[in-house]
């Protein structure tokens, strides 16, 4: 039998300004916009429950470092097909770095016997990629970055991957298991929940695995400044209604010699 | 012999990536907020030569590490490598450049030798010895200003934030030592079998002089027909893309532009629904005129492009297509 760990954290429903806590240097939990999976996370779950459904015996465990709020996205993991969901409850709306974040999922999954470690390739809003190789690197066990294809040999305990680089290429892996995945988005198409799924991750628990004053790693770096990027530097705004709008850059497009 | 700062430059079957030179740019900028050594680490396969040649060209020193599996950039190895490389210099920073296997690499290196990790970098500060590194978030809405707490700290700077360094010289007042390390070390858990290509599509994107993005925007992918008429309107144009909409199959992966994709430079980029997430913009952001058609004036592309065009892209496009029908049509070259 095998066990994959998914790990998952929640991001804000895109589309508006975050908004900017200066007290805390970082942003606020906006409560209008509400929260939901990160993406290259709904990717790496798809791809666990895949694995299971070929492979029958699998199981499948969700993880979220994040405040009570997290339950949600760990609920809709459930209903996409994950046998457990856990949380390691970090306080409300703060900020934990990815190495905090690597040390958490770490010492959680050392002692529990897992083949295989998904995590998404980065988050959408921190993008910066590194939770899951330093996971892998805590654990001590191989990983591939932006993965975008998996075949798993059971047998021969390895994992054959293809990877996503730079330019259109792509590198081809084979990884002995244990071994951790970050996930890149295209490499399934993840499913809406079933009915089934839907009813039995109703009544099912979310674990929290700490207690009351767990001590996290420490903080590696520090934000010590969070702001907007400079507006609108060079930019012309092209104003009028929406049909001058548009016969204004045929104009400028002209003007060019593009037209 | 110790050195400050090490740039880690990226090799593929023994030849150095120009990224390097970025780094060379970076570094040379970085120095001199009060650092002192720097060497370009040059990993690879058969490099020692070429690496060579740029410490001289460059007057800057040279660590190549030599190990036949890091000609394709084995990031096991590339791990050990750098790590070798480290406790032999002691480095308090170490940059790599933001690609798929650098960033991935760096963050292992940072935890495995409990150095801080600050990825993506597009500039520093130095805030009178309080050094800084510049990141954009959250699809580049917001910007924030990250310090090591460690005494090391590892770095990978996103590509095109640093001009190419110019080959002076003296570019870096140094001499160039070179060092070459043939570093035995053979894969234990990680195997690299081969890089293959992507097939692009027909087209060409990197010659096209106008390119016309779709980007999540357009909604669904009944809309890129009208978005290959706006292509239509211009000679020697082509459709691009941002990363979702080729992961949602509305277009095929050779026509996606960004740091994973194809780097364009085209005379024209129009992007349209686009939000400029720094993957994407690593693409095209050398394109001559930007223009950004998008419903959000916060969207980050808007403070990249040159003509901005605040409107729901959609009816925006059909409308354009119309007036060009009416007034241009004939006019054209087609
Ligand atoms: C390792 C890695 C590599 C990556 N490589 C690439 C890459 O090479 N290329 C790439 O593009 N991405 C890449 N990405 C993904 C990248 O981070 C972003 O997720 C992506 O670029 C966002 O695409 P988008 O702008 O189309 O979508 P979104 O960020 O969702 O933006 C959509 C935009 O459309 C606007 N919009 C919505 N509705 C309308 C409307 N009706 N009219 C007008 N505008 C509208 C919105 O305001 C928004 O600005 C990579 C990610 C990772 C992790």
């Amino acid at each position: 039998m095998i066990k994959i760990l998914v790990c998952v954290k929640e991001v804000v429903c895109s589309g508006t300004q975050p908004e900017i806590d200066f007290d805390n240097t970082w942003v606020r939990p906006s409560g209008g916009h509400g929260f939901r999976m990160n993406m290259y996370d709904e990717y790496a779950l798809e791809e666990a429950v895949k694995i299971k459904e070929e492979n029958p015996g699998t199981v499948v465990d969700i993880l979220s470092a994040g405040p009570e709020r997290a339950g949600a996205i760990l609920k809709k993991g459930l209903e996409k097909g994950a046998d457990s969901a856990f949380r390691f409850h970090v306080e409300n709306g703060g900020y934990i770095t990815p190495f905090q974040k690597a040390s958490i999922l770490s010492s959680f999954a050392a002692p529990r016997g897992y083949s295989l470690i998904f995590t998404g390739v980065m988050s959408e809003d921190l993008m910066n990629g590194q939770v899951g190789p330093m996971t892998a690197a805590l654990l001590n066990i191989p990983f591939a970055a932006s993965v975008v294809r998996e075949a798993l040999d059971i047998r021969g305990a390895c994992i054959d991957v293809e990877s996503e680089i730079e330019g259109g290429m792509r590198a081809l892996y084979r990884l002995k298991l244990p071994a951790l995945l970050a996930i890149q988005s295209g490499i399934n198409m993840p499913r809406y929940p079933s009915l089934s799924n839907k009813l039995r991750a109703k009544y099912q628990k979310i674990e929290i695995v700490n207690d009351e004053g767990t001590s996290i790693a420490a903080a590696r770096e520090r934000i010590h400044s969070i702001c907007y990027p400079e507006k609108i530097s060079r930019g012309i705004v092209i104003e009028g209604t929406r049909s001058e709008k548009a016969e204004k850059l045929l104009q400028i497009l002209h003007e060019k010699s593009f037209l | 012999m110790i050195y400050d700062i090490l740039l880690i430059a990226e090799t593929f079957n023994g030849r150095i990536l120009q990224s390097a030179y970025e780094l060379l740019e970076f570094g040379r900028q970085f120095i001199s907020t009060g650092f002192h050594r720097m060497a370009l680490v040059v990993p690879g396969s058969g490099i020692s030569p070429e690496a060579e040649s740029i410490g001289k060209n460059y007057g800057i020193d040279i660590i190549a590490v030599e190990n036949k599996y890091l000609g394709l950039m084995n990031p096991e190895v590339l791990q050990k490598a750098v790590k070798e490389v480290i406790n032999r210099f002691e480095p308090l920073f170490i940059c790599f450049i933001h690609s798929v296997t650098g960033s991935a690499v760096a963050s292992a290196l940072a935890a495995e030798t409990g150095a801080s990790c600050i990825t993506g970098i597009e500039s520093f500060t130095d805030n009178g010895g309080m050094l800084s590194f510049r990141r954009n978030i959250f699809g580049g809405r917001v910007t924030v200003e990250v310090s090591s707490l460690e005494k090391r700290c590892v770095l990978t700077m996103l590509p095109g934030s640093y001009a190419q360094c110019e080959e002076t010289g003296k570019c870096i007042p140094d001499s160039a030592a070179v060092t070459v390390i043939k570093f035995d070390y053979e894969p234990s858990g990680l195997f690299l079998n081969d890089i293959i290509s992507e097939e692009a599509g027909s087209f060409k994107l990197d010659e096209a002089e106008v390119i016309i993005s779709a980007g999540r925007g357009i909604g669904n992918i009944e809309h890129i027909g009208l978005i290959e008429r706006i292509s239509g309107i211009f000679m020697k144009s082509a459709v691009g893309a941002s990363r979702p909409v080729c992961d949602m199959g509305w277009l095929p992966y050779g026509r996606q532009v960004g740091i994973t994709g194809k780097t364009v430079s085209p005379k024209l980029y129009v992007a349209c629904g686009i939000s400029g997430s720094p993957q994407h913009v690593a693409g095209m952001k050398n394109s001559g005129i930007i223009v950004a058609i998008n419903t959000d004036p916060g969207a980050a592309i808007v403070s990249l492009a040159h003509y901005i065009i605040i409107e729901d892209l959609v009816p925006f496009l059909i409308l354009l297509e119309e007036k060009y029908n009416e007034s241009y049509r004939d006019t054209s070259f087609q």
